[in-house]
């Protein structure tokens, strides 16, 4: 009974502390080959899908390792219980080059932007759902309380920003706070207006230049600073 | 309000008073997104609007048959 007891707990320990360790690589998950499946048992997945066909170009190479960078970073942080996705064709070394574009799994990330019907020119997106991203169901559509982040337009620093944002609700709360399907209740025509004639100012205040040309002394003076 | 006699040196005083606190109330318009607080940047609206015809206003007003005064 005795040495029942020391293997069950020698089991118990090596089952923990596997687990442990094999948890933090897992958050960081990168989907190789398409019979490969997005590991099951997180709280939320978060799915970076590149269905847009600008960011596969020879000029975009940098843009999309900055983002698989990104991914990483992201990956790391949001702790054991989340998972971030990426998906690749087969495992080679990543670089800033046009085999990046090529080695990512396009087709793959084509049927989660069908299925869940993503405009692939806001993209690429990055999708974050509690419910686990099950591809033999993809037609059931997009599951109820998924955030979608569509990337395309926004710069490097707006994306490092807003995967900040997403850290600290995955990490503080474990879930999102709030999505972006949330934050777009329709306004009251009088707060548009309000809005529009805000814009409206500060547009014509930022349309004056005041210059100065004194021989020895010269002043060029903007109403808004440029960048 | 019935004013009987206005000096320039009023006028000046109460545009310099008005335009302050309705540039203030502007720049608090202006300086965040309308979303945040709708009913506070309707309120600094309406506050530099209404000043800014108040003091136009009283300043017509003084103004209006002050040459005849003169002549």
């Amino acid at each position: 009974m005795k040495k029942f007891f020391v293997v069950f707990t020698a089991s118990a320990l090596f089952v923990l502390t596997f687990t442990r360790v094999a948890r933090p690589w897992q958050a960081q998950v990168e989907v190789v080959s398409k019979i490969e499946k997005i590991p099951k048992n997180f709280k939320t997945y978060s799915l970076f899908l590149v269905c847009n066909p600008q960011w596969l170009a020879p000029e975009k190479s940098e843009g999309l390792y900055g983002l698989y960078r990104q991914f990483q970073s992201f990956g790391r942080t949001i702790g054991d219980d989340n998972a971030a996705v990426w998906f690749w064709k087969e495992k080679r070394h990543v670089g800033a080059d046009s085999s990046l574009a090529e080695n990512v799994d396009v087709e793959r990330s084509v049927r989660f932007c069908q299925a869940w019907k993503l405009t692939p020119s806001e993209g690429p997106h990055l999708v974050v759902t509690t419910v686990y991203p099950d591809e033999s169901s993809l037609s059931a559509g997009l599951p109820k309380g998924s955030a979608v982040y569509g990337l395309g337009s926004m710069s490097p620093k707006d994306i490092s920003a807003l995967l900040a944002k997403l850290t600290d609700d995955l990490i503080g709360k474990g879930q999102l706070e709030s999505t972006p399907a949330a934050g777009t209740t329709p306004l009251a025509l009088w707060v548009r207006l309000l809005d529009a004639t805000q814009r409206t100012l500060n547009s014509f205040g930022c349309a004056w230049t005041f210059k100065l040309d004194a021989g020895p002394v010269n002043a060029d003076l903007h109403a808004c600073k440029s960048e | 309000m019935a004013i009987r006699k206005w000096h320039p040196g009023k006028l000046i005083i109460l545009w310099a008073w008005g335009g302050m606190a309705a540039a203030l109330a502007l720049t608090g318009f202006l300086s965040s997104p309308v979303k945040e607080a709708p009913l506070q940047h309707l309120a600094e609206l309406a506050f530099v609007l209404l000043s800014l015809l108040a003091l136009s206003g009283v300043t017509w007003h003084w103004l209006g048959g002050r040459e005849s005064d003169k002549q």
